[in-house]
């Protein structure tokens, strides 16, 4: 169901009149106040509102219609082709500057299409722009011409519509002529007529025959249906003058309508209400002047629940912190299962002090009988071995004597072995005497021949 | 208050609200976290160092002990002097050597956990019961290591050695 809170003005009263309904719509709701329709006049409206709808409507389905006075229009009637919208515009704005004598830059105008009797609405756009700080504040849904509105809902709303017919809306000291054909508004004109005059009788004739004028016009004869809708109980009593002067207009009669209790005037009074909530249908089309200027533009809000997306995050967020708060449990079981009692520390100490004991013998230790077997000269006959100096840290160092040059074979037997490196062979010296070579030699063995420091590491 | 007012102060309330329990809640407690993780870290590699259950661990305690079959731990310097004498001598006097001379030459700074002291002694032997003697040196608890061997041939008495040993044995 939809909510419909229409705004206009109409007989020196803003109405702000609330309808529900979807393609039928009922009267919920009428607040009017006296003055302008201007944003604060708009403000007071909205704050009067006490019924069901009241109030500041903050339905999610409301419309709010912005309903503006014909009597600030002009309507020409011209013959258009049917052809697409942007060769229209074009066609259009030709024929105007034929036709109106305002310069077409001055204008915002719309058009309805239909063959020679194509309806034209155009509207100062200095008008317009008086009216956009309102538009803007209160963003209406749509700015409907109220002439256009009571058309729609005479069609709707009476209790035999004729389809070819003219309307004579009487409001504002102005008679507003609406005409119908085949059920389509084809032509809309103001006649300026105020019901103080009325009283006087040569202003009465001078209506009628402005009036006998625009019927010739429009090719009206004596069987022609013309409808009075007045917009008020003075103005009905105009009409009623009017009909003095033997003008033939028919009463406008209105179904009973389906709401709050409202006399059948008061039903008349807010037909442009019902005409606005008729022209929110998808399906209809009305005299957009505003187009160029304003658009009422929704602004992109989450439509689905937050409540959900918020949950879920927070569900999230949850569930991360509760992981982090289990992983640091966990660590914290851990450690406290590694901490061990202090005895089982103290074993655990002494046996990792036995370890790195016997790392350290290992370290330290030379294989000193793998060292002889290296250095006994196997197989070498007439070498012996004096003195042999082993110290760690230090070259070791090898004496001997062979009665022969048998202690370069005895060093080139320890040049094979891979323990040693380094071998230097000393000044052999030749006794005559005891007819023998003493030598000796200096070599190094595996990393013992190092210091402590560097030894590390290399064994 | 409008309800853009309410959600401005709302979000303020949220984000001054995170940046505290950020600073007083969130920064702590990871901090701790991290200490308890490095901590646990330092522990579970000791453990794996020692864990006896372990084949690994087994293993090189099998190998150690292979290599080093016998030892001791330090005992004080005191203790540990006695003792190192007593065995040198004993495996001195079971092999029939005579030492000219056994004593303690110095000793080292600490490195580590342990002093190194250093014996030393003299004798003549013949070159078979060096080797022997060489040979059960191994068997000492106490020795740490060889560090000083001079072997001279006896001009007088052929067969016969001049040695000189210095034997290294740790104390706390």
């Amino acid at each position: 169901m939809k909510i419909i809170e229409s705004v206009f003005h109409l007989n020196g009263v803003c109405h702000r009149v609330l309808l529900s309904g979807n393609a039928q719509f009922t009267i919920q709701e009428d607040i009017s106040l006296p003055g302008e329709l201007n944003s604060d006049t708009f403000r007071k409206l909205r704050e009067e509102g006490k019924g069901p709808f009241g109030g500041e409507v903050n339905q999610k389905e409301k419309q709010l219609i912005w309903g503006f006075d014909s009597t600030h229009v002009m309507t020409t009637t011209m013959e258009l082709p049917e052809q697409d919208h942007a060769e229209m515009e074009s066609i259009v704005k030709i024929q105007m500057e034929n036709i109106l004598p305002v310069p077409v830059e001055e204008l915002a105008f719309h058009w309805r299409a239909s063959g020679p009797q194509s309806l034209l609405v155009t509207i100062k756009k200095k008008w317009i722009t008086g009216q956009l700080d309102t538009l803007r504040h209160y963003k209406p849904n749509k700015v409907i011409l109220n002439g256009e509105a009571v058309a729609r809902a005479y069609q709707e709303y009476a209790q035999k519509p004729h389809n070819d017919c003219l309307l004579l809306w009487w409001h504002d000291d102005t008679i507003e002529m609406l005409r119908l054909k085949k059920g389509q508004l084809v032509f809309m004109r103001c006649l300026h007529a105020e019901k103080e005059e009325m009283s006087s009788e040569i202003s009465r004739e001078h209506i009628k025959e402005d009036l006998l004028a625009i019927f010739d016009e429009l090719g009206l004869n004596k069987q022609s249906q013309i409808i009075m809708i007045p917009s008020s109980a003075e103005y009905a009593q105009c009409f009623s003058m009017l009909e003095y002067s033997r003008l033939e207009l028919s009463p406008c009669h209105l179904k009973k309508l389906d709401n709050i209790e409202l006399d059948h005037q008061k039903q008349l009074t807010l037909l442009p209400a019902l005409g606005h909530a008729l022209l929110t249908e998808p399906k209809e089309s009305y005299f957009n002047v505003f187009r160029d200027h304003y658009t009422h533009s929704v602004k992109k809000q989450f439509s689905g629940n937050l409540y959900y997306p918020v949950a879920l995050f927070a569900l999230a967020l949850l569930c991360i912190l509760g992981y982090y708060y289990l992983e640091y449990q966990l660590d914290l079981k851990k450690l406290k299962a590694l901490q061990l009692e202090p005895e089982i520390q103290k074993q655990l100490d002494e046996k990792q002090r036995v370890q790195n004991y016997q790392k350290l013998l290992i370290s330290e230790r030379p294989d000193i009988i793998d060292f002889i077997q290296v250095i006994q000269p196997k197989g070498i006959r007439g070498v012996t071995l004096t003195e042999v100096q082993f110290k760690k840290g230090q070259q070791v160092k090898i004496s001997g004597t062979t009665k022969n040059d048998e202690y370069y074979k005895y060093m080139e037997e320890l040049q094979k072995n891979k323990s040693l490196s380094n071998i230097t062979l000393h000044t052999p010296v030749y006794n005559k005497q005891k007819r023998m070579t003493s030598f000796s030699l200096t070599f190094k063995y595996k990393g013992w021949s190092q210091k402590a420091k560097s030894r590390r590491g290399v064994l | 208050m409008s309800s853009r007012d309410k959600r401005a102060i709302i979000l303020t309330v949220l984000v001054c609200g995170s940046i505290l329990f950020n600073h007083y809640v969130l920064t702590p407690w990871f901090s701790h976290w991290e200490e308890i993780i490095e901590e646990k870290d330092q522990l579970s590699k000791k453990m794996k160092k020692v864990n006896l259950g372990s084949s690994s661990v087994k293993a090189k305690i099998a190998a150690l002990n292979k290599k080093m079959p016998h030892f001791k731990l330090p005992e004080n310097e005191h203790a540990q002097r006695h003792l190192m004498h007593k065995k040198v001598s004993e495996q001195l006097k079971k092999l029939r050597i005579k030492a000219d001379r056994i004593g303690f030459i110095g000793s080292s700074k600490k490195d580590g956990p342990y002093r190194k002291l250093n014996l030393q002694s003299q004798f003549i032997c013949p070159l078979a019961q060096l080797f022997d003697l060489l040979a059960v040196l191994e068997d000492n608890p106490y020795l740490g290591s060889l560090e000083d061997m001079n072997i001279r041939v006896d001009p007088k008495e052929r067969g016969k050695v001049w040695v000189t040993l210095t034997l290294s044995t740790y104390c706390l």
